[in-house]
């Protein structure tokens, strides 16, 4: 059996997936799950929702400030 | 050099659809390393590119002192990096310390950061400063602003997923280790802004 690829692949991912333990924190586990779940496949769909949010509510806070933040950034390459 | 291009095309492309898995695979499989010459081609070619904007071709001197300052800086800043996560590894004793797996890691972690200084230098190029308060002045702010709100957020993904594979660290861990690497990164930037060789650090 040990010869077998099929098996040999299959204890290869299986010490792939065990190689960090499950990442617990209390009662916050979860919650922690549920957000880790959302980033482990394509983050995207949640992180450029969220970065259009975060800077529409950062506009209605800080106003025009965002606009001189930008230009800033832009000249920081 | 057919083998390594694939895998560097197939590691790229998972860290924007699958990133846990693909930094899960890259810190157990050290085979080509040359895969990661790639990612370092192109931050060649950024700071070769972004010299010639800033400085122009009619001094050459200007020219190769401009990219070399760039070019070194950048490098000092991925080595902190390494080093920074090798004292980490030291105060937090987690299991082996293997320097190459980590190389990798950092080396596809530059993607975030490569991929904002080019598009930063693209629209700079395209609408360059200063931006107006005029409407069509705050939606390219507020859509440039998201853009890199956006890379910003990938970059915290994988840094958090090389140290959590690279050094095997759980989340507390991570917050200890981060807020002694996070200082030295603040220190850097200021650093290197008043040596005025970069105004946001390429690391």
């Amino acid at each position: 059996m040990k010869n077998d690829k099929f098996y040999r692949e299959l204890v290869l991912k299986m010490h792939e997936v065990s190689v960090v333990p499950p990442q617990t924190v209390g009662p916050f586990t979860p919650v922690y799950k549920i957000v880790a779940g959302k980033l482990k496949f394509f983050p995207f769909k949640v992180i450029v929702p969220l970065s259009f949010l975060f800077i529409l509510f950062a506009y209605l806070i800080f106003g025009t400030s965002l606009v001189k933040l930008a230009e800033l950034l832009q000249a920081g390459f | 050099m057919l083998r390594p291009l694939s895998l560097f095309l197939k590691n790229s492309l998972g860290l924007i659809v699958n990133p846990y898995v693909t930094i899960r695979e890259l810190s157990i499989k050290t085979e080509n390393f040359s895969q990661i010459l790639f990612i370092h081609f192109f931050v060649f070619l950024y700071f070769f590119l972004s010299s010639i904007v800033k400085t122009g071709l009619h001094n050459p001197y200007f020219l190769t002192l401009k990219f070399n300052s760039l070019y070194l800086a950048s490098y000092f800043g991925f080595a902190l990096m390494i080093a920074l996560f090798f004292l980490s590894f030291k105060l937090l004793k987690s299991h082996d310390f293997f320097l190459v797996n980590l190389i990798v890691l950092w080396s596809y972690s530059l993607w975030p950061t490569l991929l904002w200084f080019f598009f930063t230098s693209i629209l700079y190029l395209l609408l360059p400063p200063p931006r107006t308060f005029s409407y069509p002045g705050k939606i390219y702010s507020l859509f440039y602003l998201s853009v890199s709100l956006t890379l910003l957020f990938w970059k915290f993904i994988l840094y958090y997923l090389t140290l959590r594979f690279g050094l095997k660290f759980d989340l507390v861990k991570i917050i200890v280790s981060s807020s002694v690497i996070f200082p030295f990164v603040v220190a850097f930037s200021w650093l290197m802004y008043r040596l005025s060789v970069f105004k946001i650090p390429f690391i």
